[in-house]
């Protein structure tokens, strides 16, 4: 699997995770949806929801471990939580190292 | 189901004591400790310092593990004077007793969470409301420990999981092992209730936390003789 077919599972992984979470539609979400910050759609207790299931979707889909401990996990600048498709590309790079 | 506890320090003193009356009060215990021992029950060998080691306990253990409880007992004290205490025992001070705190919430919080419910405990001490003298380092580990569950309290409390501190005054363990007896008198003395206290009046307070009944008791310090 290439890194972007990881990268587009993992986003529509995420936005069903968010919409879950919120209990509006997943196509309401898109890679530019904000996941911190003031236009976050989910809160801080969301966020951590959304990181487990990506934990438990790691480990499904690709045997390995999704380590979401970041320093820079609420800098609106360098975050790779600012957004679904940050997130998304952040945990397919992952994935992908080592693969 | 009967639900488990992991119990860190679990092989002595105080971690040993609540180990030992949880698993009397029907909870299944898993216990960590530095070095493995002989206990009814099954003991990881784990510094809890040691963030990787911690996190591989916590992975190690089955998703299915019905994980209630973390009482967080592992610590060491550096009785001494601060300006006579060297920097290594600063260091395996804070890294044991803060950061093991720290450690031991990030490894085996996110199982709570997923359940939605749970309960953390972590120990402080009475020296810290009383600013004893002779323990300034081992207090500001405590008062570490303290800020940080009261703030971990709130990250949490959305799913149901709380997080509280019991900072017992004078008990006899290993601890204060060699702690002249006056200095102990001095230090209960202090407390509102005067005398020292015992593992079952730790493990009364626990108890109650551990309950279903103490599940809007969250990010409080529960000072065992009063201070």
């Amino acid at each position: 699997m290439t890194a972007e077919a990881a990268a587009r599972d993992i986003e529509a992984k995420i936005r069903d995770l968010v919409a879950f979470i919120t209990g509006e539609e997943a196509a309401g979400y898109d890679a530019a949806s904000p996941l911190i910050g003031e236009k976050a759609v989910v809160d801080s207790q969301g966020l951590l929801e959304v990181m487990l299931g990506l934990e438990d979707f790691a480990g499904e889909r690709f045997g390995k471990p999704f380590d979401w401990m970041n320093d820079a996990a609420f800098s609106s600048s360098r975050s790779p939580f600012r957004t679904i498709g940050t997130l998304a590309a952040h945990m397919a790079a992952q994935m992908a190292d080592g693969a | 189901m009967r639900r488990t506890l992991l119990v860190t320090g679990a092989s002595r003193g105080l971690g040993r004591a609540i180990a030992d009356r949880a698993l009397a009060a029907g909870y299944d215990v898993v216990g960590l400790a530095r070095s493995e021992v002989e206990a009814p029950f099954p003991i990881h060998a784990c510094d809890v310092a040691d963030a990787a080691a911690v996190k591989a306990v916590a992975a190690a253990l089955p998703r299915e593990t019905p994980l209630w409880g973390v009482v967080n007992a592992a610590g060491i004290a550096s009785m001494n004077l601060a300006l006579m205490t060297p920097a290594a025992t600063v260091q395996k001070v804070i890294a044991t007793n803060l950061m093991g705190a720290i450690h031991v919430s990030q490894a085996f919080a996110p199982a709570l969470v997923r359940a939605k419910g749970g309960r953390i405990i972590h120990f402080s001490t009475i020296a810290v409301p009383l600013g004893l003298a002779g323990e300034a380092v081992y207090v500001a580990s405590k008062a570490g420990v303290e800020g940080f569950a009261r703030t971990f309290a709130r990250e949490v409390a959305g799913f149901g999981v709380t997080v509280n501190c019991i900072a017992p005054g004078p008990i006899d363990t290993d601890l204060i092992a060699k702690v002249p007896a006056e200095a102990i008198d001095r230090i209960v003395r202090r407390q509102v209730v005067q005398r020292k206290g015992t593992p079952d009046d730790v493990w009364d307070v626990a108890d109650f936390l551990l309950s279903d009944a103490a599940g809007m008791i969250s990010g409080q310090v529960l000072a065992i003789g009063g201070a």
